[in-house]
């Protein structure tokens, strides 16, 4: 039995034929599916190295229905090693973008690995100077009121 | 790409209620908006529904300083840490008593040497050390805070055991008031039995003579009464059973059970309340797991006591080995129990108790 393909179009007009049980993984992807069958589906806001990033992973977390009841490609100690050298191999802006690109396209399991991901990576930082240049993050803060911060938190660990 | 700009606020929250409690407090001065979220009451919530909960140890050699761990466990290894090494606010003294309160952490000092205690938390950092002026060495059974009003009222409740005096000491007022107790409520044998706060008032396990039952005991700190609760799920002949009390999901209970009787089985059976502890439903008992493993370890007359709590369907206990004594972490789950032994040194006299790492802000006004 061939399997069903959908074509999945990037936000440069490259199109990605991907079998529709793995794009299913996309909440999003799977209501459009229903709503235009036979139709591409335009991701304008993904670039194609994203929506590449976005479809490996969907590939290897497809579960498969050969008839016999769900079979998942690996096993799931397999899958969660999978996932963090998955992330580890991607840079912070990257890593951002496939964070927002799971977040709308709403495939939960990517983007709980993604902000894991980040959460580590923000406690990586020595101080708050560090978290603010990799996230680039505006300093709002005067002198005084860091200090009355620290002054909150009273004893040092 | 900019963390600021680029993700929701929700994503942000999420990322951040991932990170451990120290990351957070070290990071509040990035910005204002991470700084809100330590005032933000359903991001403390959130952060600890998905804190993995610990022990909190307090370790003292005789005439020496005490010191505190925490101990976090993962993949079958233990973490030590030690917690304020420099707070001067803390000074323990040998005999001191770790317990939790709430969502805080409460030390009582033996009576006989400090007329104080401590509300603390380690994670957000905040100390309230509560000076009692009283003419008397109570021992303090409690703190509560009686919950009627818009504040939090908070109360320590006493007991002066060469009267059998029992009082209400109001933090904020220090106001000292007696109060009438029954004979059978057995206040002064709280400390050896198995207790907890929530919501401001204190349950603990209690034995009542005439119906020869085991039963919750309460104290309300709203109306200053002691109340039985309800009673415990336990059939044949629980006078012979290691009965433990612990907060399960935050505002629940949790029962640990191991008979002594059967010396052959050491067998642990878990049972928890279905419903969120209070008034209006009546208590129903539900077994959540029953522990098997031979090498379990003998919980009846544990001299420093027994604390445990239970994550991912695994039950964590911290007590002393049953023949040396040294303080261990047992995991156990199904029929497997994994032994690992808390290495700080020389044993000496310790306490303990679960935690669940939060942010929650120390109440300083009182």
């Amino acid at each position: 039995m061939s399997k069903k393909m959908i074509v999945l179009k990037s936000s440069e007009g490259v199109s990605f034929v991907v079998e529709e049980a793995v794009a299913r993984q996309s909440k999003i992807i799977s209501f459009l599916v229903e709503e235009f069958p036979d139709r591409e589906l335009p991701l304008t806001n993904m670039t194609s190295e994203i929506l590449r990033k976005t479809i490996e992973y969907c590939k290897k977390h497809v579960v498969e229905d050969d008839g016999g009841g769900d079979s998942s490609s690996s096993s799931s100690g397999d899958l969660k090693e999978w996932d963090v050298k998955f992330v580890a191999e991607i840079d912070q802006p990257r890593l951002m973008d496939l964070l927002m690109a799971a977040n709308y396209l709403d495939i939960p399991s990517l983007l709980d690995v993604t902000c894991q991901k980040v959460a580590d990576t923000i406690a990586a930082c020595n101080d708050e100077k560090e978290i603010r240049a990799t996230f680039n993050i505006e300093n709002d803060f005067t002198e005084e009121e860091v200090e009355a911060i620290r002054m909150e938190n009273q004893y040092p660990i | 790409m900019d963390l600021h700009v680029s993700l929701p606020w929700e994503l942000e929250e999420d990322i951040l209620s991932r990170l451990p409690p120290q990351s957070l407090v070290r990071f509040r001065a990035v910005s204002k908006r991470w700084n809100s979220l330590f005032n933000d009451k359903s991001f403390i919530n959130k952060h600890m529904s998905l804190s993995r909960p610990q022990f909190i140890f307090l370790t003292s050699l005789f005439l020496t300083k005490s010191k505190i761990y925490s101990i976090d466990i993962i993949d079958q290894r233990i973490k030590l840490r030690q917690l304020h090494s420099s707070c001067r606010d803390l000074n323990l003294q040998y005999g001191a008593n770790i317990t939790t309160y709430d969502d805080l952490l409460f030390n009582k000092y033996p009576f006989y040497s400090k007329k104080e205690t401590v509300l603390w938390n380690p994670w957000s950092r905040q100390v309230n050390l509560i000076k009692l002026s009283v003419g008397k060495e109570f021992n303090v059974v409690s703190l509560g805070y009686e919950n009627s009003g818009p504040q939090k009222v908070h109360k320590l409740l006493l007991y002066y055991p060469q009267t059998k005096e029992v009082a209400i000491y109001e933090c904020a007022s220090h106001v000292l008031r007696y109060i009438n107790t029954l004979d059978e409520v057995y206040i002064h044998g709280i400390d050896r039995r198995s207790h907890v706060s929530l919501y401001g008032n204190l349950y603990w396990i209690a034995w009542n003579l005439q119906t020869r039952q085991y039963f919750i005991q309460s104290f309300d700190f709203t109306s200053d009464i002691f109340k039985p609760f309800c009673l415990l799920p336990l059939q044949g002949k629980a006078c012979l059973s290691e009965l433990l009390l612990a907060v399960w999901k935050g505002d629940r209970f949790s029962l640990l059970k191991q008979s002594y009787s059967a010396y052959s089985t050491r067998k642990i059976e878990i049972w928890v309340t279905k419903n969120k502890i209070d008034d209006k439903e009546e208590v129903v008992w539900i077994n959540l797991m029953t522990l098997t493993a031979s090498n379990l370890p003998k919980l009846f007359h544990k001299i420093s006591g027994v604390s445990y709590f239970i994550y991912d369907k695994t039950l964590f206990m911290c007590c002393s080995d049953d023949k040396d004594k040294h303080p261990c972490i047992y995991i156990a789950k199904g029929d497997v129990c994994n032994k690992i032994q808390i290495a700080y040194g020389q044993v000496g006299w310790f306490s303990h108790c679960a935690y669940v790492p939060n942010l929650n802000s120390v109440p300083l006004d009182f």
